[in-house]
C-alpha cells in the first residue's frame, strides 16, 4: 500500500509508547502541568500508569511552583503509578510524610534519588529506607544523612548496587571524616557504583571502601580533597575500578553547584550554599555531555560496534 | 528446509546488498551491513530469505517512506564507522536532528517501527526539548495538535477528583455557561441586576434555614471545580456548609457584583440546556441542586422531579423576565429553592473559573 506524500501519521496516531517516551522526558511536573493539558490523546498517555513507573520530580528550572503544590503533585504522581513505582527522583520537596507515602505504596521501589531536600532529617530518611528492602539505587545530594543512618540503611537494603551521597566540597578548612566511608565499607558490600562528591574522607576511608566493596566499577571522588590518590592506592583504584573520577576532575557534568568552598580568614564567613545560585547553574544532565556514569558512554552506540 | 537450501541462502546472504521497499513504493538497494542493523530486516533475511533481489524486496513498515528512510540510512552509515569518538558522534547527532518537528516526528515513528533504539532515543529527546517549557498554545501550534480538552480537564490534575464523572459533567456545563454568559452580559440591565441581588439574599436565607430537602441531603466536601488557590470547605453537616456558603456568598455579593449579575441570566441558560435530554444535561440538575456538591446517590425519581421543576421555572422565568420585580417572583424562587441557590452558585463558580 503506497502512501501519499501528504499521508504522514498524525501526532495522535503516533503509537502511545512513543508519545509516552517523548513526554516522559519532560519530567513529572511538566507532564502534570503542561503535557497533560495539551489535547486528549496526550492526556490519555499522561494518565496511563506506565508513564509513572519512573518518576522524575527534579525539574530544576521550575522555580515558580511552591513546595506545597509540588508536594501535592508528587503525591499525585505516585498515585498514578498505581503501586508500580520503580524509580523516583525528587528535588527539594521531599518530606518525611511524602516519602512515607511513597514507601507505603511502592514496595517495589528500586531507585530513590533525593536532592536538596532540607525538610527531612537523617533519622526520618533512615526510617523510610528501612521500608524499602528492594532498593538498588540510593542517591542523596545535599540532604541530611548521617553515617549512622547509612549503616542502618546498608543493613536494611542488601540489594543496594549504587549509592551516592553528595555535598559541598571544602578545600579549606580541611575537616577530615571517615565515618561515612567506613559505614559504607561495612554495610554495602554489593556496591558497583559509588559517588561521594565533596566528601571529607581520607585515604583511610578510601582504603576501607576498596576493601569492603570489591565489586566497585565506578567511583566518583570529585572534590574529596582529603584523598591523596597516589601510589598503591591509586594503582588499586585504576586496576580494579573501571571508572574513577578523581578529586580534581572536571565537574562539567555534575548537575549541582560544584563551587568549591575554600575558606580562609580573609573570606566572608557566610559563603553559604545558596539555593538561588544553584538554580542558575543547574542544567539537566545534558545527554550530549559525557554521561556521569562513565561506563555507559558507549551504551547507545553499542549497536554500531 | 534442506541443507542445500540453507547453503543457497547462506550464499545469498554473502551478497553485499539487501533490497528494501519503502512505504511509498520506492525500491532501494542498501549495503548489507547497514541493512542488518534493523532487527526486522535481519529477521526477514534470515528466516524468510527475502530481500536478496529486486523482486523480493523486503517491505518496510508503513511509517518508513523514502525521505525518512534516506535520513535513517545516513544516520546508520555515519555511526557504523567504528573509529569515531563520542564527541564526533554527538556532534553529528546534533546536526542531524536539525529539522522541523513534523519531520522529527516522522523520523521518530519510522525509527520506532524499525526498532532502531538509538535513533528513537535521539528523536524523542529532541522532541521533548522542543516542547519543554513552552506554553500550551505554542505546543499545539508547533505540533499541530487539537485543543480538544474540556475546561475541567484543563484544570487537572491538582484536584484529586478528576475521575469523578459528575465533576467532569458539571464543569463541562460550567464552561458552556460561561461562554454563553459572556455574550449575555452585554444585554443585562440594572433592573435585572437589582433583582438578582434581592433574589440572592432570599435564597441565602432559605438555604440557611434548610429549605430544600434535596439540598440538605448532600453537603459533601467543597466545590470541586474551584481553582486550587481557594480554601477548602470541608463540612460534615448542612449547617456548617450553609454558613460557609453564606459567608462566601456575602463576600461574593459585595465584591463581585459581576458574578451576581451573571447568575440572573445564568439560570436561563441552565434551563435551556436542561430541556434536551442528553445524558450530560440530565445529570446537571442533580449537580446544580446540590450547589455544586456532587451526590451520586440521588435516585432517578428525584432527578426527574428536579428536571420538571427546572422546566417549570424556566417557563415562568422566561415569561416574567421583563416585568418588574414583585411579589409574584418570590414564590417562584422559594419553591425553587434548590435552583435559586443554584443560580448563585453558578455565578460564583463561573466567576471563580474565569
Amino acid at each position: 500500500m503506497a502512501m501519499n506524500q501528504g499521508d504522514y501519521p498524525d501526532w495522535a496516531e503516533l503509537p502511545p509508547e512513543l508519545t509516552s517516551s517523548i513526554l516522559h522526558r519532560l519530567g513529572g511536573i511538566e507532564i502534570l502541568e503542561n503535557a497533560q493539558r495539551v489535547c486528549t490523546s496526550w492526556r490519555r498517555v499522561c494518565k496511563d500508569p506506565s508513564m509513572w513507573r519512573k518518576i522524575d520530580m527534579s525539574n530544576p528550572h521550575r522555580g515558580d511552583s511552591c513546595h506545597h503544590e509540588l508536594d501535592k503533585m508528587c503525591h499525585h504522581a505516585v498515585d498514578r503509578s498505581q503501586g508500580a513505582l520503580v524509580e523516583i527522583e525528587i528535588w527539594r520537596v521531599a518530606t518525611y510524610e511524602l516519602l512515607s507515602y511513597i514507601a507505603d505504596r511502592s514496595s517495589n521501589l528500586r531507585s530513590l534519588k533525593l536532592a536538596l531536600c532540607y525538610q527531612i532529617a537523617s533519622e526520618g530518611l533512615r526510617e523510610i529506607l528501612v521500608k524499602l528492602p528492594l532498593l538498588e539505587v540510593l542517591e542523596t545530594s545535599y540532604c541530611a544523612l548521617s553515617a549512622e543512618s547509612v549503616k542502618v540503611i546498608g543493613q536494611s537494603c542488601p540489594n543496594l548496587k549504587s549509592f551516592g551521597k553528595n555535598c559541598e566540597g571544602y578545600r579549606r578548612p580541611r575537616n577530615e571524616c571517615d565515618d561515612l566511608a567506613l559505614a559504607i565499607a561495612e554495610t554495602m558490600p554489593g556496591l558497583t557504583r559509588l559517588q561521594l562528591f565533596g566528601n571529607r574522607l581520607t585515604d583511610v576511608g578510601l582504603k576501607a571502601i576498596l576493601d569492603g566493596c570489591p565489586n566497585l566499577e565506578y567511583l566518583d571522588l570529585r572534590q574529596c580533597f582529603n584523598v591523596n590518590l597516589v601510589g598503591d592506592l591509586e594503582k588499586r583504584c585504576s586496576e580494579r575500578i573501571r571508572v574513577v573520577r578523581r578529586p580534581d576532575d572536571s565537574t562539567h557534568d555534575y548537575p549541582f553547584d560544584a563551587t568549591v568552598h575554600d575558606m580562609d580568614s580573609s573570606e566572608d564567613d557566610d559563603y553559604l550554599y545558596d539555593i538561588s545560585d544553584e538554580e542558575d547553574d543547574i542544567a539537566p544532565a545534558d545527554e550530549f555531555d559525557d554521561d556521569l556514569s562513565g561506563a555507559s558512554d558507549h551504551s547507545d552506540l553499542d549497536h554500531f560496534d | 528446509m534442506s541443507e542445500s537450501d540453507l547453503a543457497i541462502m547462506k550464499r545469498e546472504m554473502m551478497q553485499s546488498y539487501i533490497w528494501l521497499k519503502t512505504a511509498d513504493g520506492s525500491i532501494q538497494r542498501v549495503e548489507q551491513e547497514i541493512a542488518m542493523f534493523f532487527p526486522m530486516i535481519c529477521q526477514e533475511v534470515v528466516y524468510k530469505g527475502v530481500g536478496t533481489s529486486k523482486n523480493h524486496a523486503i517491505s518496510l513498515p508503513q511509517q518508513v517512506n523514502q525521505a525518512v528512510f534516506s535520513l535513517i540510512l545516513d544516520y546508520c552509515r555515519f555511526h557504523k564507522v567504528p573509529g569515531r569518538s563520542n564527541k564526533e558522534r554527538k556532534s553529528y547527532d546534533q546536526k542531524f536532528i536539525r529539522m522541523d518537528s513534523k519531520m522529527l516526528r516522522e523520523l521518530a515513528s519510522a525509527a520506532d517501527s524499525l526498532q532502531l533504539k538509538p535513533l528513537v532515543d535521539l528523536t524523542c529527546r529532541t522532541l521533548a526539548r522542543t516542547i519543554e517549557g513552552k506554553p500550551l498554545e505554542e505546543i499545539r501550534e508547533i505540533l499541530n495538535l487539537p485543543d480538544d480538552l474540556t475546561e475541567e480537564e484543563k484544570l487537572e490534575p491538582l484536584k484529586n477528583t478528576m475521575d469523578d464523572p459528575g465533576i467532569r459533567l458539571l464543569n463541562r456545563l460550567n464552561a458552556k455557561k460561561r461562554k454563553e454568559l459572556k455574550e449575555r452580559e452585554r444585554l443585562k440591565n440594572v433592573e435585572v441586576e437589582e433583582h438578582a441581588v434581592e433574589r440572592s439574599v432570599d435564597d441565602l436565607i432559605s438555604f440557611i434555614n434548610g429549605g430544600d430537602p434535596k439540598v440538605v441531603k448532600t453537603s459533601k466536601g467543597k466545590k470541586k471545580n474551584k481553582k486550587k488557590k481557594n480554601k477548602k470547605i470541608v463540612s460534615s453537616n448542612d449547617k456548617e456548609g450553609a454558613e460557609d456558603f453564606h459567608d462566601k456568598e456575602s463576600h461574593d455579593l459585595h465584591s463581585k457584583q459581576q458574578g451576581v449579575e451573571e447568575t440572573g441570566s445564568g439560570i436561563r441558560e441552565v434551563e435551556v440546556a436542561n430541556l434536551p435530554s442528553t445524558e450530560d444535561d440530565i445529570f446537571t440538575p442533580k449537580s446544580w441542586s446540590e450547589d455544586g456538591y456532587i451526590d451520586d446517590e440521588i435516585d432517578p425519581v428525584m432527578k426527574e422531579m428536579l428536571d420538571r421543576e427546572i422546566e417549570d421555572f424556566a417557563r415562568r422565568l422566561n415569561s416574567n423576565w421583563v416585568r418588574s420585580r414583585g411579589q409574584e417572583r418570590r414564590p417562584v424562587h422559594f419553591s425553587m429553592n434548590g435552583n435559586g441557590t443554584i443560580r448563585r452558585h453558578i455565578g460564583y463558580n463561573l466567576d471563580v473559573i474565569m
